[in-house]
């Protein structure tokens, strides 16, 4: 025990304190102890485990709340970026003023681009210097920007990200497929199929955060964190197995969503739907004679997605009847409802074109309707069948699509799909896609 | 029952063996309590420093390194337990009391023989008897030879306050030294 020695009082006391029996523990004790110190480490548990629950509610309202500010964010300065008439960014810049500190940032590479342009074609015909002084800056704001977004550190509103909401977007895809049976001597050559298609994004919600870039480039770098994007699709399939051709024509729409983890790895998830219609209407109408039958079928088809009513007159022959008259009507729709969950590996960018690898958990809810409706000399039979296939085929490939001249891109890919389930496909197939795409 | 060296004794907490850690229990209670009762208002108080303050030496027995003694790196968990726990039970008022309260004038002729004639308990009486703020700086200063300064670190004080705190505390000391003997005279 240590005593201030300066203390006279302070000594004698504590030396009075020291020699107070020391208290000796008791069974009582021990137990009131191991009791308390069972209880906190429960405690403790509980406390981690409450702690881990309110760390994640707390994330989520974070991001609630963080989207939500972005989105306020936005609507900022999406109201001073983006007019609705381009034609009056380019008279309003050149004779008025140019960028503002406040427009800078919100500026995509790709409208800047367009700005200059449209700044530049201008200035030939003006001559106006003002728009060389736009041009000049815009080239020095541009120079560490790449294609995404970049806003501009010297911002009087300091950009945090954005929700933008993009409308009508369009590509065009020509492809096409062939599909092999994998059989381990030899591949086996089992369909073609060329596939066109013409997809439109009705609407696309990009959800972008913007990031500090490193100190050497300065700005603010947008990342974009996740998109969910409404579709619409026409489909043209002209689809050729081994010993029958069909040709099919699809619309369907769907709803994709997606989060990008890191620059190169993202998850989408999505629902769409292909509808695919046909009604067939066929008259039979039968000669009776003593040798042989004569019939003379006519057939109407209407695809109701193609719009497109086919009429078809045959000449039967044949040695027996067992009806006299009969119409016939049938009606088929097919619906394919996709749920896939992709999880992707991707390398470059649209400038250049894009490379990776991708995952699909393929589910595939198959519906067919078919209502045929027969009218006899004597009778009326109504069917109605439904057939529904629940259909798995986990996929997975590797491609991309490189970048061409102007907006075209090539598209070359190969993936494995393994059917698990279903009658109607091969289990084992190696696809092979190459093709040409359109961004409009 | 065989004796363990502190170093086994260590080996078998980080264990978790709750033979050892009873081991540890016995061993260093009474010293451990020794120096709970005196910044302790009461017995009561003591024991629930002392409690949890093992609970703090159980917990970071894996920290402890051996660089000093078992007892001292224990008796360093229980002073900074003290600390904590009269610091958490005053709150607002630890060591906030205004200037004009408990002003008591030190007694110049005051005759330290007076301190011998007491017995311990009365001396530890006397002690708890003081507000916790005063008692805290009293032992951390007299008894655990701390300076001001390293008090002032301690508790989160500026030094002066520090110094007037113990000046305070040993001027009420005294008078109840005083008083404790003119009642027994």
């Amino acid at each position: 025990m240590f005593y201030n020695k300066d203390d006279e009082f302070f000594k004698l006391l504590g030396d009075k304190i020291s020699q107070v029996t020391p208290k000796q523990p008791t069974n009582g004790d021990w137990d009131s102890f191991d009791k308390a110190y069972r209880a906190h480490k429960q405690g403790n548990k509980k406390r981690k485990m409450s702690f881990l629950i309110w760390i994640s509610i707390l994330t989520v309202s974070l991001f609630s709340v963080y989207a939500i500010y972005l989105n306020k964010i936005t609507n900022e300065q999406l109201s001073i970026v983006k007019p609705k008439d381009t034609k009056e960014i380019i008279k309003d810049e050149v004779s008025i003023a140019p960028f503002t500190n406040l427009e800078k940032p919100n500026l995509t590479t790709s409208e800047i681009a367009n700005n200059k342009t449209r700044l530049l074609s201008n200035n030939k015909e003006d001559g106006n210097a003002v728009a060389k002084q736009i041009i000049q800056k815009s080239k020095i704001e541009n120079k560490n920007r790449n294609e995404v977004n970049v806003a501009n550190q010297n911002t009087l509103i300091e950009t945090k990200g954005r929700i933008e909401l993009i409308k009508n977007w369009s590509d065009l895809i020509l492809l096409t497929s062939k599909s092999y049976l994998l059989n381990l001597s030899q591949p086996q050559l089992i369909s073609i199929e060329n596939r066109n298609a013409l997809r439109t994004k009705i609407y696309t919600i990009d959800i972008d955060s913007a990031k500090n870039k490193t100190l050497k480039t300065k700005g603010k770098l947008m990342v974009n964190l996740a998109y969910v994007e409404l579709g619409y699709l026409l489909q043209s399939n002209v689809y050729k197995q081994l010993n029958n051709s069909s040709n099919q024509y699809f619309n369907g729409i769907g709803v994709n969503a997606g989060f990008n983890m890191s620059k190169n790895w993202s998850l989408n998830f999505g629902l769409s739907a292909l509808f695919f219609n046909q009604i067939e209407m066929n008259k039979r109408a039968f000669v009776t004679t003593e040798k042989h039958i004569e019939s003379i079928d006519t057939t109407i088809k209407y695809n109701a997605f193609y719009k497109r009513l086919m009429m078809q007159i045959d000449t039967v022959t044949s040695e027996k009847n067992v009806e006299h008259h009969a119409n016939n009507s049938y009606q088929n729709n097919i619906a394919f409802y996709n749920l896939p969950i992709q999880l992707r590996y991707q390398l470059g960018n649209e400038k250049r074109g894009i490379y990776g690898a991708i995952g699909i958990t393929g589910t595939v809810i198959y519906q067919q309707e078919t209502n045929v409706n027969n009218i006899g000399l004597f009778n009326e039979t109504i069917q109605t069948n439904n057939n529904y296939q629940l259909l798995f085929a986990p996929t997975m490939g590797v491609g991309g699509y490189q970048k061409l001249y102007h907006n075209w891109a090539l598209h070359i890919s190969a993936n494995y799909l393994k059917y698990l389930n279903g009658s109607l496909h091969q289990p084992n197939t190696l696809q092979i896609q190459t093709g040409l795409k359109y961004n409009f | 029952m065989k004796d363990f060296t502190d170093q086994e004794i260590i080996l078998g907490c980080i264990k978790e063996d709750s033979r050892f850690q009873r081991l540890f229990f016995d061993k260093y209670y009474s010293k451990m309590f020794a120096i709970c009762i005196r910044f302790a208002k009461n017995e009561d108080e003591a024991k629930d420093i002392l409690q949890e303050g093992f609970i703090k030496a159980f917990e970071g027995v894996k920290k402890f390194k051996g660089e000093s003694s078992l007892s001292t790196w224990l008796s360093r968990i229980m002073v900074n337990h003290a600390i904590s726990y009269l610091k958490a039970k005053n709150k607002n008022s630890f060591l906030s009391i205004s200037e004009n309260e408990f002003l008591v004038p030190d007694l110049p002729d005051f005759d330290n023989e007076l301190v011998k004639e007491l017995s311990p308990d009365e001396a530890l009486s006397l002690l708890q008897k003081l507000p916790d703020g005063y008692r805290t700086v009293v032992n951390l200063y007299a008894i655990e030879g701390l300076s001001h300064k390293q008090i002032s670190e301690n508790l989160g004080i500026s030094e002066g306050t520090s110094k007037s705190q113990l000046s305070k505390g040993r001027a009420i000391l005294k008078k109840l030294v005083n008083s404790l003997n003119t009642y027994v005279l």
